[in-house]
């Protein structure tokens, strides 16, 4: 009950700082305020991604079904929140850069890895209980290819034009944005927490829920 | 190594005889670059090689393992006293070799009608398309036995392969990109970087992998 | 540690403790655990449903139980150096449509690490010098059944383990499988055979178990076995797990 009483009030409060809080960019104006979400959200979807590889590596080893259960949720949840990425990209991109979509080395990644995730809960939905070695090998196989993708990715900026303005955060950040962004860092890494907690406590009650009618 | 060659034997008479993957992947390549040239996509010739290689590949890998499961073939294959590996590798092989009657066809076709001319250093296309090739077939072959033998629908192997291929697809067309337009090896090594990575990569997943994949 | 060279009596050839087996849903094995001595046939009945197929994979080593051990022959099924001594043939013939029967038997001869006479001679025994050459996909079941059979038994296993050998196999055909799994007791071999049919159960088998919604629901002497006995377990199996069709008891005719 603790949890997501406490992910909500740091979200919202983790809200209340960007929009209100958090001093105006030089460069990009108002709409960079969006940084605060799209930036914790790749994070948090891909601390989801690497949870998901983990428990995947840990079924496939100890056949757990517990492992499975934690795989399955943590990916669902981290493709919500890629979708997130995805969305405030463009969002992020119009009006700061001119155009809705770059090959941006992270963007691309970000867009593979979405369909990554979508191949593994197809799988997941399309083959039931025997899908679940299927979807674990694709997780191990799609984590262990990303750094091949992003470095492919990069590949295909030099041969675009890099953006003028866009400026991925860094250190460089002015350390008021910074700790407006750490704290809604902190708060979306509560909210994947929240969110798996109550996705596994679901998926343990259908597993019982089945087996007790299977007797 | 008698049963890899036994493996590999029984997969090309069946081929041989059966005649249904290489044809079929033949004439969709030939599909895919008629409707590509004549919708105007000349000037993405290398891109559209490689796409196509890539969905011609999806559709024969997919079938390459159902062989195994209508009678139970992989049971039987699995209980023999052999590394479950040797599947693996026999069956990548018997791809790899239907993979290139393939592409001969494929790239006699793009030659005529993409207008392409032949490379100033043939050899560094000729080590692109090998790699290329070796890495869609590697992972396209695991793929293709993990779709299989979950029985999931056949469409999800392309749906599966794409976006783990997109190192290979990028890396593969910016090479051929450069080759075509008369560069050599050294203006190709970091595509030529990924090809290889990518190879090495599927090529060691599936030795750890391909057990946990085949036995239920 | 060597206990691949076995002796009747000795340690069981083969050992399932505890098994559990769940595919897609609710598990299809619980709880099964049973032995078989070399020398010995173990009868496994039940009726459609049951389990008795993938109890029958997972002895072998095909599929990996969710729960619970296996042991052949001393060692756990997991165990590669097994894998030799294991003989199986299944409900589907695990032969290649498009090779001609003596290629299926080369094949495996290959994967065995046999000479090819293995091959000739597996051939000869079942009786299908004929079809030698015919793509097995051209072969009538009864045939196909028997090359199956013939690859089963190639490597001269120490466990056999058939899933209903005898359908589709004709009066002589079957004669011969019996004369063949006669002979394999005689050499020591552990043999389990799922079948429907009681009587070939009480005709082959020293032991019966039964098999009822994917748990044991007997196993005794083979001797003991009657019709009667069968469907009355066959009614106990708990509501809500499939089971056979209400009415007759679940046992079928003998073939032609």
């Amino acid at each position: 009950m603790i949890l997501p009483v406490l992910a909500a009030l740091l979200v919202a409060t983790g809200v209340f700082l960007a929009l209100r809080i958090a001093p105006v960019e030089a460069f990009q104006g108002e709409p960079y305020r969006i940084l605060y979400i799209h930036v914790p959200s790749v994070v948090a979807s891909y601390v989801a991604f690497t949870v998901t590889f983990v428990a995947s590596v840990l079924y496939l080893w100890k056949r757990e079904r517990r492992f499975d259960r934690v795989a399955y949720a943590s990916a669902e949840i981290g493709q919500v929140f890629l979708t997130m990425v995805l969305l405030t990209g463009p969002i992020w991109g119009k009006p700061v850069w001119g155009t809705w979509w770059t090959w941006d080395a992270r963007l691309t990644t970000a867009l593979i890895l979405w369909f990554i995730f979508a191949g593994y809960l197809m799988v997941r939905a399309w083959s039931g209980a025997q899908g679940t070695r299927t979807a674990a090998v694709i997780a191990i196989i799609g984590f262990l290819d990303i750094p091949l993708i992003h470095w492919s990715a990069r590949l295909l900026r030099t041969l675009h034009p890099r953006p003028a303005v866009f400026r991925p955060e860094g250190p460089d950040l002015p350390s008021s944005m910074l700790m407006i962004l750490m704290v809604n860092m902190a708060a979306f890494l509560l909210m994947y927490l929240a969110l798996l907690r109550v996705r596994l406590g679901q998926e343990r009650l259908r597993d019982r829920l089945l087996e007790e009618r299977a007797l | 190594m008698r049963a890899l060659l036994a493996i590999l034997r029984k997969d090309l008479t069946i081929e041989g005889r059966a005649r249904e993957l290489a044809p079929s992947m033949a004439v969709l390549a030939l599909l895919l670059l008629t409707a590509g040239s004549a919708s105007g996509m000349v000037n993405a010739a290398p891109a559209m090689l490689w796409i196509t290689l890539l969905v011609a590949a999806s559709l024969g890998l997919a079938r390459s393992f159902h062989q195994e499961l209508d009678q139970d073939q992989l049971s039987a294959l699995v209980l023999a006293p052999i590394n479950p590996v040797l599947i693996y590798v026999g069956k990548g092989i018997a791809n790899l070799l239907v993979m290139i009657a393939v592409e001969g066809v494929t790239l006699f076709a793009f030659t005529i009608l993409y207008n392409v001319g032949v490379p100033r250093e043939p050899g560094a296309l000729a080590l692109v398309l090998l790699l290329g090739t070796a890495g869609i077939v590697m992972l396209g072959t695991l793929l293709g036995a993990m779709v299989a033998v979950a029985r999931t629908r056949e469409v999800l192997l392309p749906v599966l392969l794409l976006p783990l291929a997109v190192p290979l697809l990028v890396a593969a067309v910016r090479a051929t990109e450069k080759v075509l337009a008369g560069q050599g090896i050294a203006a190709v090594s970091s595509e030529v970087g990924v090809l290889a990575s990518f190879a090495l990569l599927f090529g060691a997943a599936p030795v750890v992998l391909f057990e946990f994949v085949v036995r239920e | 540690m060597e206990t691949l060279g076995n002796h009747a009596g000795a340690e069981p050839a083969i050992l399932a403790r505890g098994v559990w087996k769940s595919l897609t849903g609710p598990p299809v094995l619980r709880d099964v655990s049973l032995t078989v001595r070399s020398g010995e046939t173990l009868a496994l009945l039940g009726p459609n449903g049951a389990g008795k197929s993938t109890l029958l994979h997972v002895l072998a080593g095909v599929m990996r139980p969710s729960r619970g051990v296996v042991v052949i022959l001393g060692r756990s099924v997991e165990d590669p150096a097994v894998r030799r001594y294991i003989g199986f043939a299944g409900h589907r013939s695990a032969l290649y449509g498009h090779l001609t029967a003596i290629e299926n038997l080369r094949f495996f001869a290959d994967l065995y690490a046999l000479p090819y006479r293995h091959a000739e001679l597996s051939l000869e025994l079942f009786g299908l010098g004929e079809y030698r050459d015919t793509p097995v996909r051209l072969l009538s079941r009864g045939i196909v059944q028997r090359v199956s059979l013939a690859r089963a038994i190639l490597h001269d296993p120490r466990v056999l383990l058939l899933d209903e050998p005898f359908t589709g196999l004709d009066a002589s055909s079957a004669a011969r499988l019996r004369e063949l799994l006669s002979s394999l007791r005689l050499r020591g071999c552990a043999i389990v055979v799922a079948t429907h049919q009681w009587n070939e159960a009480r005709e082959l088998a020293d032991h019966a178990v039964v098999l009822v919604g994917g748990r044991v629901a007997a196993n005794e002497p083979a001797a003991g076995l009657t019709p009667d006995r069968l469907a009355a377990l066959y009614e106990e199996r708990r509501p809500g797990v499939r089971g056979p069709r209400p009415g007759a008891p679940v046992y079928a005719e003998s073939t032609e």
